[in-house]
């Protein structure tokens, strides 16, 4: 007789999870084809209207989207707990979704009282999800390194919420001193980064890279590095640049033994693992990994004056979101996403018919061609920034669209199986849509 | 000895009478009010312990009534069920009162299976034989909520004169509602039901034979409540009964199953209410084993009339219930059956020369092979996820983990095991038990057998 683990197997129903991802998706394509339309923008300074509406639309839209929707998945999974309140969470989308195009379109036309308003609804939105994640994760038994760095990301969020909020209503009241601008703007942006990104990435990756690679889990100083440098590097690294480069210098070196931590990780799962063979998801992940040396490089460069002015530090959040960030988002969702179309739709079916493996889900040639594609659109970018070429920032572009109308194309095959179920299976909806 | 004689198959708990249905055909003659004597939470928390002694293998339980939903505790009994190592199913009516959010709640809690009534193929059919207004929606939007939140499901057709002939339609909205199991109950006169609402002999073997030609082709399993001679049809095919974690033989009235009403009284079934004990005095699981109507009701060598002499008396055995309503003795024919036996003597054939070749593990490894990870294509025996499996004639006891305790597959490998081992022929009973202790790590993965 079978003995539930207690929490388990309480996933959530897919479809919450996907909405979120689906979102974040097509906010993926919409910002890789701004970066198109606004290569004369990106060719200044980073501080412009509408590079901000650009930059919303990678961090909220794209990144905040995946991170919560995956949380969903993931929560039940990596810590066994059930989801507080699976009814919060389709509100908390409606709101940031609603936000978020709010937003970006206040932003974008450089209307700053209705920013302000959106950031609001995209505040409650963020307040839905801290509160549905800390009740979902109340009276967690062991709080172990994955669970240490999820809290962690959660009290980043509201760091960055804040900040965000104190930006907003400057552009309305302009309080802020002319001099303290910039320094809560670069605040905002690290917070989002390494307060709230980072710890969920590297805490998540723990867990789950050596699910997927069939490797033992990691341990040792690396982790005590993750957590001590991330728990005592960020908020040093913020205070740093609202006051004291040297203070924020202090935490940069604290965050890159972080990173560092983390890379030793990945190379350990990667040296140890059982699978020998590499889907194209696990690809992105690793390449993601990979893309954290050049970026904490660029970080530590501007941190230390030894690089500086805005089109390096772009190209420094271009690696950093577009590199790392975003092909780890990727890998991963490559790993999500069927997943999730697998067990609402073949799941039930094992045992009783044939059911495709989630390989046989997937799209190869396609998610290598997005590799390619994005990989290759991210580099150009950031190299195009560095550089200043409005041309070449559009060309980086255009080649960055295609990987992610490429990667959109993967997700959409594997989305097709929930129309393609079987015919008992699509009756079964029809019936269930007829009555509800 | 039977593996019946230690334990049944199945128990069935009626938990309250009250129910806001009024069915034509109704066994327990359903009231729209609970009973003061039903089972306190205490009693029935003490039952399910009792109900969990029968291992090492317990039944599986359902809880019946009425409807289930109207007792305000049962969410926490069918928690009470999961804790005590049961796979608890419940049958609750086709009414307003299943909810999403009270599905919900009893799949959080471990309901195994949700078994619906679904009895006509049209709203008008459907209703007319439940006699409530929009019973046939809310069994729909119950099958629908219920397969959205993952619960495996089953689906309860009575097959009367009423209903016979919507069974080919039903078929097909069974295949729809993508259930595992379809479990069609051939009217027994007692309660509300009359006889003249009971198929002939000749009509129940037509539909026998109908049932068996679904199941070859069906997506999901087709069990038959008070007509075991679904087994010998399925015999005279030369077939096993599907695998849907089922027993391989007939399970019926004190043989197999057990039945305990509202108040605790405890018969051989639903169907064939003689009272033979009550759990508020006597221990169930001696009443089972030991109470002489239990005891007579699986010798096979104790039947009267056909089923007295039939060739398959020990795989079928007849309608206990059946033959108790036609006359009033339980061990007599069960007129309900067409066949004619063809020799006397014929128990030594079908308990000797018919019995299947001993289970052996290479069998079952090969079944387990079957069971693969989603994400790593690889079955669990190469993951090494599988730590041990006892074969005890018919019984398979599979002990296994997972990779991780949080899998998302937890709550469904036991059940593509269960599955997958119930395919290798001669296996009747399958136990999976998960354990995390110790923990799998990649070490366990069998050489060579990394995933590509």
């Amino acid at each position: 007789m079978s003995v539930p683990h207690p929490g388990a197997g309480r996933v959530p129903e897919a479809t919450v999870p996907l909405r979120y991802l689906i979102a974040a998706v097509l906010a993926f394509v919409l910002a890789a084809a701004g970066v198109v339309a606004l290569a004369g923008e990106l060719a200044g300074h980073y501080y412009h209207p509408r590079l901000a509406a650009l930059t919303h639309t990678v961090t909220l839209g794209w990144i905040t989207l995946t991170i919560m929707g995956a949380s969903y998945q993931l929560v039940p999974i990596v810590f066994a707990r059930p989801i507080w309140s699976e009814r919060l969470a389709r509100w908390q989308f409606a709101l940031l979704v609603a936000g978020m195009i709010g937003l970006v379109a206040h932003f974008y036309i450089a209307e700053f009282s209705g920013m302000l308003w959106a950031a609001g609804v995209v505040g409650a939105g963020i307040v839905a999800h801290l509160v549905n994640m800390a009740m979902s994760l109340r009276g967690l038994a062991r709080w172990t390194f994955t669970a240490r760095l999820f809290a962690m990301s959660l009290a980043g969020l509201v760091l960055t919420l804040g900040f965000g909020v104190v930006l907003a209503a400057d552009r309305v009241a302009r309080f802020l001193p002319a001099a303290g601008f910039f320094p809560t703007l670069h605040s905002h942006f690290h917070l989002a980064l390494l307060g709230w990104v980072m710890p969920v990435v590297l805490g998540v990756a723990a867990r789950v890279y050596p699910m997927f690679l069939l490797a033992r889990e990691p341990a040792g100083w690396p982790g005590r590095a993750q957590l001590w440098g991330l728990g005592l590097g960020v908020p040093l690294l913020t205070l740093g640049l609202l006051a004291s480069p040297w203070l924020a210098r202090v935490g940069a070196l604290l965050v890159a033994a972080a990173v560092l931590g983390h890379l030793a990780w990945v190379a350990e799962i990667a040296r140890a693992r059982r699978r020998p063979a590499l889907d194209w998801g696990l690809r992105f992940v690793l390449t993601g990994a990979a893309c954290l040396l050049p970026a904490t490089a660029l970080g530590l460069g501007l941190a230390f004056d030894v690089l500086g002015g805005p089109r390096l530090a772009l190209a420094y959040a271009v690696v950093a979101l577009g590199g790392w960030i975003s092909l780890t988002i990727v890998g991963m969702m490559l790993k999500i996403v069927p997943f999730l179309v697998w067990y609402r739709v073949y799941a039930p079916q094992v045992g009783r018919a044939a059911v495709p493996t989630l390989a046989q889900l997937a799209r190869p040639a396609l998610e290598g061609l997005a590799w390619w594609l994005l990989t290759g659109g991210v580099l150009g970018l950031a190299a195009a920034l560095a550089a200043g070429s409005a041309a070449w920032i559009r060309a980086a572009g255009a080649v960055l669209t295609l990987g992610a109308l490429a990667f959109a194309a993967t997700l959409g095959a594997t989305l097709q199986h929930l129309r393609a179920r079987t015919p008992a299976a699509r009756a079964g909806s029809a019936v269930g849509a007829a009555v509800q | 000895m039977s593996a019946f004689d230690r334990a049944p198959f199945i128990v069935i708990w009626e938990t309250t009478r009250a129910c806001a249905l009024a069915c034509v055909h109704c066994r327990a003659a359903a009231i729209p009010h609970r009973d003061p004597g039903e089972l306190t939470t205490a009693e029935a928390q003490a039952l399910i312990d009792r109900i969990a002694a029968f291992g090492p293998r317990p039944p599986l339980l359902v809880f019946t009534g009425g409807d289930p939903l109207r007792r305000p505790d049962i969410v926490p009994l069918v928690a009470h069920a999961r804790a005590r190592g049961l796979a608890p199913s419940l049958t609750p009516s086709g009414t307003a009162a299943v909810t999403a959010e009270r599905l919900r709640a009893l799949r959080d809690a471990g309901l195994a299976r949700l078994a619906v009534s679904l009895d006509g193929a049209t709203a008008e059919s459907h209703d007319a034989f439940r006699r409530v207004r929009g019973s046939h929606r809310h069994t729909l939007r119950i099958l629908a909520s219920a397969r959205a939140l993952g619960l495996p499901l089953q689906v309860n057709t009575t097959v009367c004169t009423q209903t016979v002939a919507d069974l080919p339609a039903l078929a097909r909205q069974v295949e729809a509602f993508g259930v595992t199991l379809w479990a069609l109950f051939f009217l027994i006169p007692i309660g509300r039901a009359r006889a003249d609402q009971a198929l002939s002999a000749a009509d129940i073997e037509r539909v026998l034979e109908w049932a068996a030609d679904l199941a070859a082709r069906a997506p999901y399993g087709v069990k038959t409540t008070e007509a075991p001679q679904y087994h010998r049809v399925l015999a005279e095919r030369g077939r096993a009964p599907d695998a849907v974690g089922r027993a391989g033989r007939a399970v019926t009235d004190g043989n197999g199953f057990v039945f305990i009403d509202h108040v605790g009284n405890i018969c051989p079934s639903g169907f064939l209410p003689e009272v033979a004990g009550n759990v508020r005095r006597d221990d169930l699981v001696s009443v089972y084993r030991e109470h002489p109507l239990f005891t007579a009701l699986r010798d096979p060598a104790r039947l009267g009339g056909r089923c007295g002499r039939c060739e398959y008396a020990a795989r079928c055995g007849g309608s206990r219930a059946r033959a108790f309503a036609a006359t009033g003795d339980p061990l007599g024919e069960d007129p309900g059956c067409a066949y004619e036996p063809r020799a006397a003597g014929a128990h030594a054939i079908a308990g000797g020369s018919d019995a299947p070749p001993p289970v052996t593990l290479e069998q079952v490894t090969q079944g387990l092979g079957t069971v693969l990870d989603p994400e790593l294509g690889l079955s669990v025996v190469d993951l090494g996820l599988v730590y041990g499996v006892r074969i005890a004639g018919d019984a398979v006891a599979v002990t296994m983990t997972l990779t991780a305790p949080g899998c998302p597959v937890h709550d469904l490998m036991p059940e593509w095991v269960r599955s997958a081992v119930l395919r290798v022929p001669g296996v009747e009973h399958v136990d999976v038990a998960l354990t995390f202790d110790p923990p799998w790590t990649p070490d366990r993965i069998l050489p060579g057998r990394g995933s590509n």
